[in-house]
């Protein structure tokens, strides 16, 4: 099993990388493409709805779902009292209702322990994949659902909960099995982000973190302005270069991810689906 | 109390520049000549820097650009500031209703609690609510513009205050109390469904859980009809004609319809939407094409207004066909001020933003035909 979980800040193209990677490990291998949390936003890009079970996109070939931390946690429920009778009470109830709701972390944890339900833990019904790519939430919320197992393992030393939390970081402190991904983009704010992203996970996991820097302009070469359209282009060119140098100072594992002049998401994806690949060759 | 106190309340997906576009709001009223006051959270450094604003929340008057004056023929009025604070806003909603500092002191250090204030599904939507109807109480401002949570959907920022409530459900509340109170759940205070529920509760999550849990709503015990108080007059005011929701998006296809959903959900609601921002709506075009006689510039120029050009179009007509009535108002996308100027980030130089938010309020005046 293999898990590739997409951060970045928001609106950087976290779910057009998530799909363009599922893509091309889509050729080789059985792929789910997840999304988090009760939106989707792929509705939208394939017109169907977007379900916790599957969906499966044939002329793409991957299969797509939407996993919301209510129905992780209920599954998850289901799994362990078995009892059909007794999980209905149980979910039924107002006090555990509104208890999983809100409660800090339980989701957080529940969706965790979903996406690395599979080998080694294989707690949870089997998932029939060979690769997850996970479209997770921006960096603030990511970081927060990353501490949730944490949290819990430290807060409380004894019981279920703290049981599966540790195995949960282990699956996802494993480099052989989780890759985490940080998408960005070439200007002030997202480099900001993606710099303090990669400090505060640090101090998380100490896996390699694959870096994307997304919408990378392709300029024309400019050599010596001769006029303002020249000037303006050298001026952006040299500005964007900035960026790639600082993130490489941070990095080893920073790749550029072109600009692509077309606004429909299953397209742009097919595009960078070559350069992914390339990278990784 | 007679309080004509307008609010506007700026939603979006993350990463379209509410933050900004907010700001920008507030100055663009404040030159009409009222008194405004922006609520800012998360913002960038160089905005904070730009706006003078303090940690804790507490408001700034925003300072005319020392280049001079604040542009434009407008009256000024007065245009305040205040980044918010969202620990320190919930431990003083707390602090107000318990009153009692022994109390409090056992309630800060319940680890559930410093787990809550910060990071429970919602509090930070309340608090950000809480601190507008505190501000629009005082009865001190024209237009109070409110920047809301960075979140994946717009719709989040509805849903969260009645996630809140259901947790502080008086019998949730009471359920955890009786616990308290009789120790533990064999005994027979409980029905029998309900020690089943206890049962598998404490089956999931283990007892040291449980037993913070009960300390936890044994404490919050006067929370409820305090936070039940607040969300309903909360809710009033955002149904109220002083009220009105701007959403900020981009010429994004998948996001645009999300967007355009979420403004059906508002109208079901009887929420009013003042107008739609697209941010980066087309290319400043400080270029001249005719400038070059290089066939792989203009080429190349061609391209990118070509990407922008049928992007905005199809944003449009979606927005058009969806929603006939509702304004739009355009930014231009200004690459050169999101690539950062000159400056470089790792120096930690940072170029008052002012600059950039009075351009960006005279988009906000007129809607594009
Ligand atoms: N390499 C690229 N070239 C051109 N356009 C791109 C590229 N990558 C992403 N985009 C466009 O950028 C926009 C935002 O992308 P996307 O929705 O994937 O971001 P996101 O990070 O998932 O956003 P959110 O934080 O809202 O989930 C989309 O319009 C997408 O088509
Ligand atoms: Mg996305």
């Amino acid at each position: 099993m293999r898990i590739h979980l997409v951060t970045g800040k928001g609106g950087v193209g976290k779910s057009v990388v998530s799909l363009a990677l599922a893509l091309k490990e889509g050729a080789a291998s059985r792929t789910l493409l997840v999304e988090l949390g009760e939106e989707s936003f792929f509705q939208f890009v394939f017109d169907r709805e977007i379900t916790y079970h599957p969906i499966s996109l044939t002329e793409l070939g991957i299969d797509l779902a939407r996993w919301s931390g209510s129905e992780a946690l209920k599954e998850y429920v289901l799994y362990l009292i078995k009892v059909e009778k007794l999980h209905q009470l149980f979910f039924e109830n107002i006090v555990s209702r509104s208890l999983i709701d809100a409660a800090p972390g339980l989701k957080e944890l529940a969706l965790l322990g979903k996406i690395t339900s599979g080998p080694p833990r294989y707690v949870g019904p089997p998932l029939p994949y060979d690769v997850l790519v996970v479209d997770c939430f921006a960096t603030g919320h990511f970081l927060a659902m990353l501490r949730a197992p944490m949290a819990m393992a430290e807060t409380f030393r004894f019981g279920p909960m703290s049981e599966q939390s540790r195995s949960i970081m282990n699956v996802l402190k494993t480099p052989s099995i989780t890759q985490i991904h940080c998408v960005t983009i070439p200007e002030e704010l997202p480099i900001q982000e993606t710099i303090d992203f990669l400090n505060e996970i640090k101090s998380l996991l100490s896996s390699p973190i694959k870096i994307w820097l997304n919408r990378w302009m392709q300029y024309p070469p400019v050599d010596q302005p001769g006029n303002t359209a020249e000037a303006l282009l050298k001026k952006w060119s040299l500005a964007q270069e900035r960026y790639w140098n600082i993130l490489s100072g941070y990095s080893q594992a920073v790749t550029r991810l072109p600009f692509v002049f077309d606004h429909h998401v299953t397209a742009v994806a097919q595009n960078l689906v070559s350069e992914i690949a390339g990278c990784e060759a | 109390m007679k309080n004509d106190t307008q609010v506007r309340i700026f939603v979006g997906t993350g990463g379209v520049g509410k933050t900004t576009l907010a700001a920008a709001y507030a100055y663009f009223r404040a030159q009409e000549g009222y008194k405004t006051l922006v609520v800012t959270i998360d913002p960038a450094q160089r905005l904070k820097t730009a706006l003078g604003l303090l940690p804790h929340g507490h408001n700034q008057k925003v300072l005319p650009h020392p280049s001079g004056g604040w542009g434009d023929d407008g009256i000024w009025g007065e245009m305040w500031a205040s980044l918010l604070d969202s620990k320190w806003v919930f431990d003083d909603f707390v602090r107000r209703g318990l009153k009692d500092e022994e109390k409090i002191l056992r309630l800060f250090k319940n680890r559930l609690y410093q787990q809550l204030s910060t990071q429970l599904n919602g509090s930070q939507e309340f608090t950000s609510l809480e601190k507008l109807l505190y501000e629009y109480e005082s009865g001190m401002w024209d237009f109070i513009v409110l920047d809301t949570p960075p979140a994946g959907h717009a719709i989040d920022f509805l849903k969260a205050p009645q996630k809140l409530n259901r947790l502080l459900d008086e019998r949730v509340a009471r359920w955890f109390r009786l616990m308290e109170d009789g120790g533990s759940w064999v005994t027979n205070i409980f029905t029998f469904g309900a020690r089943r529920i206890l049962q598998i509760l404490e089956f999931l999550t283990g007892n040291e859980f449980i037993h913070e849990l009960s300390d936890f709503f044994g404490q919050l015990h006067f929370w409820q009809k305090k936070l039940e108080k607040r969300l309903n007059e909360v809710d009033q005011l955002l149904r109220s004609s002083l009220c009105k929701f701007t959403l900020v998006t981009q010429y994004d296809l998948p996001k645009l319809r999300e967007g355009m959903a979420f403004l059906d959900i508002l109208k079901a609601e009887q929420m009013n939407c003042e107008g739609i921002v697209i941010n980066r709506a087309y290319l400043e075009s400080d270029f001249n094409l005719q400038e070059t006689d290089r066939s792989d510039l203009k080429a190349w120029f061609d391209q990118l207004v070509t990407y922008y050009d049928r992007r905005a179009k199809e944003g449009r007509s979606l927005i058009r066909r969806l929603n006939p009535s509702l304004p739009i108002f355009e930014v231009p996308d200004k690459i050169y001020t999101f690539l950062g100027g000159e400056e470089s980030v790792t120096k930690g130089q940072k170029r008052s933003e002012i600059s950039l938010i009075v351009e960006i309020a005279r988009y906000l005046r007129t809607p594009a035909s």
